[in-house]
């Protein structure tokens, strides 16, 4: 009698494993792909100065890469004033001008992107400061990988980087 | 043949109120303190009776009493519980914590405390459990679906904290319980003040917790591609703080009791700034304490009052629970690291976010029992919820929500061998969701260039929604014993799951996932298939369990990323709560072996698979496998040592845009012993954790995005003084 109660678990038991390994492997068509593009942001480096009003706009070069195809990037730019020791708003600004924002994307449709361009203009009449310079990227799949660079924009052409 | 008091096809809130009915009527006598007398293996009449219950009740269930509780007291419950098979912390470093069963976490796993679920954003990963971990004296995990009790939000399981058990002794009585932990340079202190008078029994425990900057292995983390440095290890503005109280007043009579419970948790939780919006170095720096708690930052504070009353007649017990909750809670901060140019708000200036949760319940249970073979239950329960918002950003709009449902359960033991349980349940939601238009929002879109019109469209964050559902579940289980040794478990059930306004109407970006999250105002409820078995094998030196179980979701909902760029300011491309078929399924292991009356080794392991059918993908924060074994030894004088291991493989099942995380192996080791001071008995457990000072990380943990590790090598101090 106890034989045949151990046995009828063990069967159970194998029965269950076994829906559990068959649950695992149902539905499995190619995973997903889940690798994020790679970003290697090559200019601006951290800390240049951008001039502000500069016709030639900012220099910007980057490498995207990804294992599928790199779908799109866009770049941020936003004020990095010191935040927590302004109250007022009216400290961040030097007299009208407001802080600079920027926010643009392109779609790139490549395994490998090498873009290079100018496009990235900084009108006169914006706040000069600390800014951070945004990079987010996504591949076919939605995966995303973003960086940033600390830039200052200035008005005084002396402390901008070279441009070319 | 044995009579069961604890035969029924009722959840174990029932089966608690039961006991405490039979307690009251002295059918039965209880120790006051749940100590483990470790002389010769001998185990209290409240481990064994438990252990018993454990083996008889059809659902599948962990039971955690205080000497589990005190060995490993981290004033975390998530944290204490996660060694425990299918369950899992998320935790915010040492902070915080939510659980995870069998690979189901915020909305999907109900924490009930005082008879009911609690209510306090649990849909947040960056949200904890509003509780004092103090005071839970015996806890039961419910694993699988359990909808057939609680309704929605039990999909993946249920943790009860069950009442304090009354004490034997008449008169006054308390206990004192103290925690230091030197990862973080905590201090947790709690005093529980007990009264007993013939029919009356009051009590009040008064908690209080203080935490510093947590501090890891590492002195670099990695965020967003950028190396951040950290000052010798630790985590700027990480500390931590809590208060907590809870009273309490029972007055029983034969067949019945009535209780009045009242408790208030109230927290203050720091951030890393590195993980809300961009790490500016500046930002990160040190700001000469490792205590104080700065901006960003979290403030909660969870009040919950309740009243039970239970009562017999005849073969008929019935139990009322009314409980009113409120959840208030605020994110902190600074207005300018948001929104740089413009002026700030006049009141509340760097509230980011405000939530007043109100949740009232109401419900009943009326159980029928006329012999030890049949017992009817039959109970029904209703919520009133309102949420309302507050400060400079959005993420949650305000909501109101009724929910209601009623079930019917029939327990047949026909046997002492078998026991079969079957239940059947509908319940009804309705939601109205008000519209928000931000005008931070449109006003930072107009500076940046946008037209006043687009401005006005993008800052609309949510729209009226007006929406009702309804659902059927139930289960079905038994349990045999083919034999005195054996215990066979089996389930079958129905779940269900009713869409969180968040995942409907959400418009921001939330902070506990770094993303913009939009909600899908037209998402079905989820729901569920589950089947599980639990099959362990107990003798006087050996025991072993093994379950398995699977899940199939018709309906699952999860957050998917879009591809497409998010107007907001730090944020990157938009997530949406989007609907799938999903499986998830698993395997658990647990063996306990008596080597000789000092000596046992313990064993466990769990294994989780997720799988998103639709995606192609597994779902997101899959729980890695584990295998998790101790060894302890019993002096003759009666203190415990133990020493073991945690092993986490590694985890490279995951869904778009998570981190693969590498396999962990982290040991730790133990003392415990009771003193008798004065002539009571004071427990104290020294310990000893991540023993090798490894770096490794959780894969569910919020920080784990930063590559920010989990606790080198540190020591904890529990004691408990009881008089």
């Amino acid at each position: 009698m106890n034989t045949t109660k151990v046995l009828r678990s063990a069967k159970l038991l194998a029965v269950s494993l076994v829906g559990v390994a068959l649950f695992s492997s149902c539905g499995k068509d190619a995973p997903r792909d889940t690798e994020k593009p790679v970003i290697k942001l090559n200019d601006p480096a951290d800390g240049e100065h951008v001039l502000i009003g500069d016709d030639h706009g900012l220099h910007f070069e980057c490498e995207l890469s990804d294992n599928e195809m790199v779908d799109s990037y866009r770049i941020e730019i936003h004020a990095n004033f010191d935040g927590h020791t302004h109250t007022h708003s009216s400290t961040l600004r030097h007299g009208d001008e407001k802080p600079f924002h920027y926010d643009r994307s392109w779609k790139v449709g490549k395994r490998n992107a090498h873009i290079h361009h100018h496009d990235i203009v900084v009108p006169k009449g914006v706040a000069e400061g600390n800014y951070h310079f945004v990079i987010y990227c996504t591949d076919a799949s939605q995966n995303e990988t973003m960086t940033y660079r600390s830039i200052v924009l200035t008005e005084d052409p002396n402390k901008a980087g070279h441009h070319h | 043949m044995y009579y069961n008091p604890y035969v029924g096809g009722v959840r174990l809130v029932r089966i608690t109120l039961l006991l405490l009915t039979l307690l009251v009527c002295g059918l039965s006598a209880r120790a006051q303190v749940d100590t483990l007398s470790r002389e010769l293996g001998v185990v209290t009449v409240e481990a064994s009776r438990q252990a018993k219950w454990v083996k008889h009740t059809p659902q599948i269930v962990e039971w955690v009493g205080t000497d589990f509780l005190h060995r490993n007291f981290t004033g975390q419950l998530a944290q204490t519980l996660q060694n425990l098979p299918g369950i899992h912390a998320m935790n915010i470093g040492g902070g915080s914590s939510k659980f995870m069963i069998r690979g189901m976490a915020f909305n999907r796993v109900a924490f009930v405390s005082q008879g009911v679920k609690q209510e306090n954003q649990q849909w947040g990963a960056d949200h904890g459990l509003d509780f004092d971990a103090f005071d839970a004296e015996e806890i039961v995990v419910l694993k699988g679906a359990s909808s057939l009790v609680y309704g929605s939000d039990a999909m993946g399981g249920v943790v009860q904290v069950q009442e304090a058990r009354l004490p034997k002794k008449e008169g006054w009585q308390s206990s004192w319980q103290g925690a230091l932990n030197s990862w973080g340079r905590s201090v947790d202190l709690s005093s529980h003040v007990m009264y007993k008078r013939r029919n009356h029994f009051a009590s009040l425990r008064l908690s209080w917790q203080d935490m510093g900057d947590m501090r890891v292995p590492t002195d670099t983390i990695y965020y967003l591609s950028r190396a951040i440095p950290l000052d010798k290890g630790y985590l700027k503005n990480t500390a931590s703080g809590r208060w907590s109280g809870h009273l309490s007043w029972q007055n029983s009579w034969q067949g019945g009791f009535v209780r009045l419970q009242a408790s208030d948790v109230a927290s203050r939780e720091g951030f890393f700034p590195g993980s809300h919006g961009f790490p500016d170095l500046r930002r990160l720096g040190h700001d000469g304490s490792h205590r104080n708690i700065e901006l960003p930052s979290s403030r909660v504070n969870h009040l919950h009052l309740s009243s039970t009353l239970q009562w017999q007649r005849t073969d008929w017990t019935h139990t009322l629970v009314a409980s009113w909750q409120y959840n208030h809670r605020q994110e902190l901060s600074a207005f300018h690291t948001h929104y740089p140019t413009q002026e700030k708000p006049q009141q509340d200036p760097d509230t980011e976010l405000r939530f007043d949760l109100y949740t009232n319940d109401l419900k009943g249970q009326h159980v029928w029992q006329p012999s030890t073979v049949w017992k009817a239950t039959f109970a029904w329960d209703a919520q009133w919820q309102a949420n309302r918002i507050g400060g400079y950003s959005f993420l949650l709009p305000r909501f109101d929500r009724l929910s209601m449902g009623g079930a019917t359960m029939l327990r047949y033991t026909p046997s002492n061998e078998w026991t079969w349980e079957g239940g059947l349940r509908y319940d009804y939601a309705h939601l109205d969701v008000r519209a928000d238009w931000d005008p931070y929002l449109a006003s930072y879109l107009k500076d940046m260039g946008y037209d006043a019109q687009e401005a006005d469209r993008v800052a609309q964050r949510s729209q009226p929604i007006d929406r009702h559902w309804a659902n059927a579940s139930g289960a079905i289980g038994l349990v045999w014993h083919p034999m005195q040794e054996v215990t066979l478990k089996g389930h079958l059930g129905r779940s269900f799951r009713v869409p969180t306004p968040i995942e409907l109407s959400a418009n921001g970006v939330h902070h506990a996932s770094f993303r913009h999250e939009v909600g899908s105002a037209d998402l079905k409820s989820e729901k569920g298939w589950t089947a599980d078995l639990d099959l362990s094998y107990s003798s006087s030196d050996f025991d072993i369990t093994l379950a398995p179980y699977a899940n199939y979701f018709s309906h699952y909902i999860y957050l998917a990323p879009m591809g497409q760029w998010s107007q907001l300011p730090h944020a990157g491309q938009i997530y949406r709560y989007l609907d799938a078929e999903a499986v998830i399924s698993g395997i658990e292991f647990k063996a306990k072996y008596r080597l000789s009356a000092r000596w046992e080794y313990e064993l466990m392991g769990d294994y989780t698979y997720t799988y998103n059918l639709t995606d192609a993908l597994p779902l997101p924060a899959s729980p890695p496998a584990r295998v998790v074994q101790s060894i302890s030894y019993t002096t003759p004088w009666g203190s415990v040592v133990r020493a073991g291991n945690r092993f986490t493989s590694s985890q490279k099942r995951i869904a778009r845009n998570e981190e693969v995380t590498p396999n962990s192996s982290v040991w730790e080791a133990s003392i415990s012993h009771t003193f008798i001071w004065n002539g009571e008995p004071l427990e104290v457990t020294f310990s000893g954790h991540n023993l090798l000072n490894a770096k490794y990380y959780n894969h569910l943990s919020y920080y784990r995005k930063l590559y920010i590790p989990e606790a080198g090598l540190h020591f904890r101090l529990h004691f408990k003084y009881s008089l």
